[in-house]
């Protein structure tokens, strides 16, 4: 039924102008000649006047593209440069004319509509995967704050039990010590270094519960690099003379007053000596 | 509808060069007038219902009167959604209030925008939205509803054919956890049947982003 001329005619004016195929029209050696709108559109310009082989991509060189050419029975699937510059894959298929070979390819359209599906719903996917990494983070965000809360609270509480234990240890081995017996004193040092050591862990655990929860509040108030020195000095001189050390205090004589958080840098100067 | 209030903001232009931009396949165009709206503060829902939902009905105008093709109307859609995506830095950070809602697609219903926007509204308003997305299992959403103890399940439905679905959701749901609220919503009401379905599967059934933030309000205000 489609063999009538009109039929035939009216193929061949949709093929050449209008359809996704591309026509290309190889000399007896291989060399295209003419091509359609189709073709001229979608390969790289410099189509006509070049072998089909060149404009095959064929990275291993295994490819018999004049013998292909010659197999006219059978769809062929050969990758070309296009203008995009991106390789695409097409179905070959060759009819051999009395001037040479007619080449007519075209995408897979069964296989471009499968990518189609499959990105969109991969996109659709990743969309969903922004939305809930988002959501993910923002309840780690809060999950932190918690535990820095948390940590806050504990090392405020343990804080003060603590400084008691220092405290009377120190207040017994000062006034008692000579009652004891140098096994007893020994005792009471022990759990005097064990509560210091844990009043420093405690303290660190607060220091960064509260720098990671951007809590921390400075006290701004004007003060000078001497009434800084003089705040931390008995302090210093305190756990100097306890080692035998002698501290010397030289501050140069300068008056100006800064903004800053006066007690935080006393700790800063008492954790340096 | 929320009044826009910044100088030199017209909705209407703004909205125009959007629409362009999904057409022409232009996101930078879409990406430039979206963030216009969302700076304009005329806030969320204006944003997704005037902007994004209004563009989305009209490309489905466009295609079915043959304008626009498949492929136009795919892309316009994979944009919009990205879009959204704008959104989630500021809506996520916002103060919580402990309280949690699972938002899903009924199975085989593979229209996922509006419900996704269901979800971030929960969001705006300080409760977790967890959002399944199309076409899920109804076993996924009662894993989660158990595994968040959310008070709400929300149903997103855009399909008429989608409405059989919603039927065996609701009842798998009820039988699982008889305390949980169950909203019902989506386009699949454009064209009525809200009191029936709420009739029969005694669920609340909201077809807007609006409606749902006076649920919402009112559900908190009760607890
Ligand atoms: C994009 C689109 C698709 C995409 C969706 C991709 C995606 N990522 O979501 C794809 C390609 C998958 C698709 C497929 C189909 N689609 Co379609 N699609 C659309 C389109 C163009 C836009 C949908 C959209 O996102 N709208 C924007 C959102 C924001 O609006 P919304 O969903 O209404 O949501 C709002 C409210 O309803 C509400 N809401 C939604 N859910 C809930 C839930 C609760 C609890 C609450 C409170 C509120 C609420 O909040 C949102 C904000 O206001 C519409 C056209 C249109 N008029 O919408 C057609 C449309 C929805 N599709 C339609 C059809 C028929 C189909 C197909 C059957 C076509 C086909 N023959 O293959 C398939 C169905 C596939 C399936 N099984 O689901 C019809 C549905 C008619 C009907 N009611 O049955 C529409 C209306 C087109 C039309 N005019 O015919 N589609």
């Amino acid at each position: 039924m489609f063999d009538r001329s009109d039929i035939a005619e009216a193929m061949r004016t949709y093929v050449l102008e209008t359809a996704q195929v591309m026509v290309l029209h190889l000399d007896a050696d291989d060399r295209v000649v003419g091509a359609n709108d189709q073709a001229l559109r979608v390969l790289r310009a410099g189509t006509v006047g070049r072998p089909l082989a060149e404009q095959i991509v064929d990275f291993n060189h295994t490819l018999d593209v004049p013998a292909l050419i010659r197999q006219t029975g059978m769809v062929h699937r050969l990758t070309l440069s296009t203008a995009s510059g991106q390789p695409e894959t097409f179905g070959f298929r060759f009819f051999s004319i009395s001037s040479g070979v007619l080449a007519l390819a075209s995408l897979d359209f069964q296989e471009q509509l499968e990518l189609r599906n499959e990105v969109l719903s991969l996109n659709r996917e990743l969309n969903n995967l922004t939305r809930q990494l988002h959501q993910a983070n923002a309840e780690l965000r809060e999950l932190n704050q918690l535990k820095n809360q948390f940590l806050g609270m504990a090392a405020h509480d343990l804080r003060k039990p603590i400084g008691l234990i220092m405290t009377y240890s120190e207040f017994v081995l000062d006034e008692a010590g000579v009652q004891l017996s140098e096994q007893q004193r020994e005792f009471l040092r022990t759990c005097l270094r064990a509560a210091t050591g844990m009043k420093q862990l405690i303290d660190g655990f607060l220091d960064l519960a509260v720098i990671e929860s951007g809590h921390l509040r400075l006290d701004l108030a004007p003060a000078s690099a001497r009434e800084m020195v003089a705040g931390a000095e008995p302090m210093a001189q305190l756990v100097a003379e306890k080692k035998g050390i002698t501290l010397l205090v030289d501050v140069a004589d300068d008056t100006r007053r800064l903004r800053v958080d006066a007690s935080k840098l006393q700790q800063v100067l008492l954790n340096l000596v | 509808m929320n009044q826009p209030d910044k100088p030199g903001f017209v909705p209407e232009v703004v909205y125009r060069a959007y629409l362009g931009g999904l057409l022409t396949h232009d996101l930078q165009q879409c990406h430039a007038s979206f963030q216009q709206w969302l700076e304009a503060d005329t806030g969320l829902r204006s944003t997704y219902e005037d902007l994004v939902r209004r563009s989305l009905y009209q490309v489905g105008d466009l295609w079915e009167r043959g304008q626009i093709s498949v492929a136009t109307e795919h892309l316009a859609t994979a944009n919009s959604e990205s879009l959204l995506n704008l959104t989630y830095p500021r809506l996520f950070a916002q103060p919580r209030n402990g309280k949690s809602a699972v938002i899903t697609c009924v199975p085989n219903e593979y229209h996922q925008i509006g419900g996704k926007m269901v979800a971030d509204v929960f969001e705006l308003h300080g409760w977790r939205g967890y959002f399944l997305g199309a076409n899920t299992p109804e076993g996924e959403a009662i894993t989660l509803i158990a595994e968040k103890r959310s008070e709400v399940v929300a149903l997103s439905v855009a399909t008429t054919f989608g409405l059989a679905e919603v039927v065996s959701a609701t009842a798998l749901i009820r039988a699982a956890f008889p305390e949980v609220a169950i909203l019902v919503g989506g386009q699949a009401f454009r064209w009525g049947g809200k009191e029936r379905v709420e009739r029969l599967l005694g669920v609340r059934c909201l077809t807007s982003l609006g409606e749902l933030e006076a649920w919402i309000k009112e559900h908190d205000n009760h607890v």
